[in-house]
């Protein structure tokens, strides 16, 4: 008996636990024999016929679905689960992943909405029969269910309820079928969720492994946004140079046919980042483009981001007045909007402007001016309270660059982060 | 390698199995995945393939990468349960008081030996575990690390203490010879 575990320990000591030696210490524990690709006589031709009999009838299964989302479409959410929970003719995988395609595209117009399709691809997932489709296959469909509503409760703030169906979602893909693209898909809205939480290093450890799986199949243009997604966090995390470095990485392999909205994306966050990094004349090079781009594909908001960034770029090139006019412009329209922490943001961007002209008392205006905005608008408690605290240091005329620029740090993470105090540095 | 497209690639199953057929079977050859378990981790492949295949973009890259991941998981299952084998057997060895004396004293010996070889921190965690046996979550609540990644570290630390049971049986052979 203690020969055996002394065994089972020398085994253990040929690296079994290191993932390095996994591809080559495993094999050799279990199967002494070396194997080459002689040794693998699989019949390609008959798994093949099998396999095409069976996707005729997957085929007609994806006709059926378009016909039975149209249905889904006219009902109420309510009435939308007690069908898909009592009804067999729902329980299919191509009308689940109908669905959840569905959450996915309206997460980010229409969050609300994104979650209650998302709660009825999962309720579909979880109706799937593993004796029709086979035990991983439906885990994968679970898994994936779990992801997208993560993802679109993320969008909805609602950080602590997509945490957990992140870890649901975890587990069963654990038991899937090990699908790279599945993975990956979930490593990257899970970074996302880990941005929004502020932790970066987390986040960063996500688009990395979603990056490996991606490239692992091809996906150079998933792996592509990944970087590009890895990079904001960086930006976020005051990584600045890194994150221009991994943008225009990204943008190398981004195939703008196939996702055009991402080149837009890309382009906007470099020209930031560089203005952001103090290299001016690269950022105004770089404006054109991304001026012709918004004109081609923006909507309304994302003019409004680019008219905030040509202020950025005017204030950076001593072009002072231009860009007030700009802030100014910006900041009514995000307050008319409803976009509180953007429009808290190009105010701390009018305070900077003001104090590098010494106009103390427009500061104070502006201090004043902006706390009834917010209190009125949809910005937590202690984002309303770091607002205050400007305005008082405004009164007192003790703002500076470093506390306008730790001010708007805090403002750009605290979003959907009630919890989040500011806490400025002495210095 | 480029990106083909779905269209480029749109062809019969059985066109795109026969043309990948030789890196299919170097996949399996590298991975040395006995024959008949590479088989199934093939057809597990297709079917996963035929429902998704809406939303891959190139078949072949995909299949290919699936199968070298399936691959890796494959061992990765096998390591776990080689890793759970062992966790039993310590469990065993350590606790029951009716196995045979001579054993258990000599298997205790060799552990405490390799024990104080490592570091302190590794230490407290398998002593916690495997001598004064708290489960997993019990062994991290007490020493201060997360539940999710205690069982990460306990393999780490069980490694630390093969490779040093493993210099310990080395050394003392080459000194008998």
């Amino acid at each position: 008996m203690a020969e055996e575990k002394k065994t089972a320990l020398e085994r253990l000591a040929a690296e079994v636990f290191s993932s390095e030696e996994i591809e080559h210490a495993i094999p050799l524990l279990f199967d002494e024999r070396s194997t080459t690709p002689d040794d693998y006589n699989v019949d390609y031709v008959s798994i093949a016929d099998s396999f095409e009999r069976q996707a005729a009838k997957m085929a007609a299964q994806r006709a059926e679905a378009s016909g039975l989302i149209a249905q889904l479409e006219e009902q109420t959410h309510a009435r939308r689960q007690l069908l898909v929970r009592n009804s067999r003719r729902y329980r299919s995988w191509p009308l689940c992943e109908l669905v959840l395609e569905k959450a996915f595209d309206l997460g980010p117009r229409d969050p609300s909405v994104g979650v209650e399709w998302a709660e009825t691809g999962l309720a579909i997932a979880e109706q799937l029969r593993p004796e029709e489709y086979g035990d991983r296959i439906v885990k994968d469909f679970q898994g994936r269910a779990w992801t997208v509503l993560g993802g679109v409760l993320r969008i909805c703030s609602k950080l602590k309820e997509s945490e957990r169906a992140f870890a649901k979602a975890a587990k069963s893909l654990e038991e899937g079928t090990g699908d790279p693209l599945e993975n990956g898909h979930h490593s990257r809205m899970l970074g996302a969720l880990r941005l929004d939480q502020g932790r970066y290093d987390e986040a960063c450890q996500n688009y990395d492994h979603a990056i490996r799986l991606y490239r692992l199949i091809g996906e150079t243009h998933l792996a592509a946004r990944a970087t590009i997604d890895k990079a904001i966090t960086l930006g976020e995390s005051g990584e600045t140079a890194r994150a221009i470095e991994l943008t225009r990485q990204g943008l190398e392999h981004i195939d703008g046919t196939r996702e055009p909205r991402m080149v837009l994306v890309a382009k906007h966050n470099l020209v930031l980042l560089l203005e952001e990094n103090g290299e001016l004349q690269e950022a105004v090079a770089g404006i054109e483009e991304v001026r012709r781009l918004h004109q081609q594909l923006g909507n309304a908001i994302d003019m409004l981001r680019l008219r905030w960034l040509e202020g950025k770029l005017n204030a950076g090139l001593g072009l002072h007045n231009r860009a007030e006019r700009e802030f100014q412009e910006v900041q009514e329209a995000f307050v008319e909007k409803n976009i509180p922490y953007d429009a808290a943001l190009v105010s701390l961007d009018i305070a900077t402007l003001y104090l590098e002209q010494g106009r103390t008392a427009e500061i104070k205006r502006l201090a004043t001016e902006m706390l009834p905005i917010f209190q009125i608008l949809d910005i937590h408690r202690e984002a309303l309270a770091a607002l205050a605290l400007f305005q008082k240091a405004a009164q007192m005329e003790q703002v500076s660059i470093s506390l306008v620029q730790q001010l708007a740090r805090y403002l750009e993470t605290a979003e959907g982060r009630p919890g989040v105090k500011f806490e400025p540095s002495k210095s | 390698m480029a990106i083909v497209s779905r269209q480029d690639v749109d062809r019969s199953l059985e066109d795109m199995l026969v043309q990948m057929r030789p890196r299919i079977r170097a996949t399996f050859a590298r991975f040395r995945v006995p024959e008949q378990d590479a088989e199934d981790l093939l057809q597990q492949s297709l079917l996963t393939y035929l429902h998704k295949e809406q939303s891959i973009n190139d078949p072949e890259l995909w299949l290919l990468g699936t199968l070298r991941y399936s691959c890796l998981v494959y061992w990765r299952t096998k390591r776990r349960s080689v890793y759970q084998a062992v966790d039993r057997a310590l469990l065993e060895g350590l606790a029951q008081p009716q196995a045979p004396r001579q054993d258990n004293d000599d298997l205790k010996r060799d552990l405490d030996c390799a024990l104080s070889a490592l570091p302190s921190r590794c230490r407290s965690v398998l002593e916690q575990r495997y001598t004064y046996g708290c489960e997993p979550a019990e062994t991290a609540k007490q020493l201060g690390y997360k539940s999710s990644s205690i069982y990460k570290v306990i393999e780490r630390c069980l490694a630390a203490l093969s490779r040093q049971i493993r210099s310990h049986e080395t050394g003392k052979g080459t000194s008998h010879g």
